[in-house]
């Protein structure tokens, strides 16, 4: 009996793949953000764009967005040259620390509670980054083009959650 | 069923621990990761130029799309603005050949004062054309990777140019791809002159669509639409290479509007002029042989020699 229970290969992989698409989407979304769209909506906001998906799969789905691939992520957009070195790993995992922590208070609630927890938590990593780079370039940084890539961040946040909430309930049910 | 309970909560609480300590572990390891950037290891170098090289490809193919949705935009507004199109070049035609009336009798002119100076023309130019293939620019960082590395001969320091002027700076050499520093980022310096007043300057970046001169003299005579060139100050750079004019006076910061256009760039030229910079002494390049092997694109830049 036990063993009509066990899963068998394809489902171990079924179940893998499945797992991993929190991070892929994340990476797909950082890659996408670099492509040399020409202009300087996009291009620009990637970082910002990253932390999308991990608020969001920190909300609904804990376990496959753990804090280690919130670093490796961050780890990727630096080496990329997106953020200085370090500054983008330090600026996603504590983004991640504050979905964490409000986790109670926005999973389940309301979309414009949630969409404004992200405000929450981006900005926050938004003053985080804004402060590294100040210190690292020992000089007040002009924020305003952070500013504004904030609000674009904030802008894509429903569009980009619409189409995680379909892929979570297409792929993502039964998987925690 | 109590003792279960029991192990249970445990483990809840193993896991709230384990995951608390990795966040402290992984902060720490960013703060480490900073530092070691700060340096500007080999190392940090190396890993970089690695992730650039893997994506490359990936980038490569994922960018063709968008060029020829571009290109297609591109002719679509060509089309529809062709009347004025055809006024504007007609106007340019006109300007230009009262120019080439100018330049033949300068060329004379030089002519007879380089053989008069026994002038030894600049070193020989050689370039690399490539695509750009990811834009890595954020809010606080401007940058380009083009899909141009080693093999093709392109050394780290050597200038990014458009058709109109000079845009950075090679950062960081992989294999196949490389990363191009703009003179917008924050970190970017160029020794430039003021084309009128002859007056040295620092183009020096600031994350804005215009960047700064700096170190001028107080009593400089400046104006908006002042060409600066480069100064060929630091040998990384030749002197006379257009970069911008003058747009203003901002809060007491002079700010330039660059003549490329960085928002619109699908080629870079990366020239060397071999030229043993700051740069490259710095690192231990042999600049004597940077350039020497031609790639597919490469090609010799006209007028240089």
């Amino acid at each position: 009996m036990s063993l009509a229970l066990r899963p068998t290969f394809g489902q171990q992989i079924d179940l893998t793949w499945r797992r991993s698409i929190p991070v892929a989407l994340a990476i797909l979304l950082l890659f996408l953000g670099i492509l040399p769209w020409n202009g300087r909506t996009l291009g620009p906001v990637s970082a910002n764009l990253v932390l999308i998906p991990i608020y969001y799969w920190t909300l609904h789905r804990p376990r496959l967005m753990s804090v280690w691939s919130v670093a490796a992520l961050g780890l990727i957009s630096d080496l990329l040259g997106v953020t200085q070195l370090g500054v983008g790993m330090l600026t996603m995992l504590i983004g991640y620390r504050v979905a964490v922590s409000q986790r109670k208070v926005f999973a389940g609630a309301p979309f414009i509670v949630v969409w404004a927890g992200f405000l929450l938590m981006s900005g926050v990593a938004g003053i985080v980054q804004w402060f590294l780079v100040s210190v690292l370039q020992k000089t007040i940084v002009d924020p305003r083009p952070a500013l504004l890539f904030y609000m674009i961040g904030g802008v894509f946040y429903p569009l980009v959650a619409y189409v995680f909430a379909l892929i979570q309930k297409r792929s993502l049910v039964r998987v925690a | 069923m109590k003792q279960r309970v029991g192990s249970v909560s445990i483990a809840v609480a193993a896991r709230h621990w384990t995951q608390r300590f990795a966040f402290v572990l992984l902060v720490t390891f960013a703060f480490g990761v900073m530092l070691v950037g700060k340096a500007d290891t080999v190392v940090i170098s190396r890993a970089r130029t690695l992730l650039i090289d893997l994506i490359a490809p990936v980038m490569d193919a994922a960018s063709r799309p968008i060029a020829s949705a571009r290109d297609a935009a591109d002719q679509v507004q060509e089309l529809i603005s062709l009347k004025e199109e055809n006024a504007r070049l007609a106007h340019e035609n006109q300007t230009l050949l009262e120019w080439q009336t100018v330049g033949r009798e300068l060329q004379s002119q030089n002519a007879s004062l380089r053989d008069l100076l026994r002038f030894t023309p600049d070193p020989r130019a050689t370039y690399v054309t490539a695509p750009v293939i990811a834009d890595t620019s954020s809010s606080y960082v401007r940058s380009l990777i083009v899909l141009a590395g080693e093999s093709d001969g392109v050394v780290k320091g050597q200038a990014a140019i458009t058709g109109v002027g000079l845009v950075g700076r090679v950062l960081e050499v992989g294999k196949r791809a490389s990363r191009v520093l703009l003179l917008t980022d924050i970190s970017a310096r160029v020794p430039v002159i003021i084309e009128r007043t002859r007056d040295q300057a620092v183009l020096a970046g600031n994350n804005s669509d215009n960047p700064e001169l700096r170190y001028l003299p107080r009593d400089v005579d400046i104006k908006a639409g002042d060409r600066i060139v480069t100064s060929g100050i630091g040998g990384n750079f030749p002197a006379g290479l257009p970069v911008g004019e003058v747009v203003g006076v901002t809060n007491g910061r002079i700010l330039v509007q660059l003549y490329a256009q960085l928002d619109r760039m699908e080629y870079l030229r990366l020239v060397n002029y071999s030229l043993p910079g700051i740069l490259m002494e710095d690192l231990g390049v042999d600049t004597s042989k940077s350039g020497s092997t031609p790639s597919p694109v490469a090609g010799r830049l006209p007028g240089a020699e």
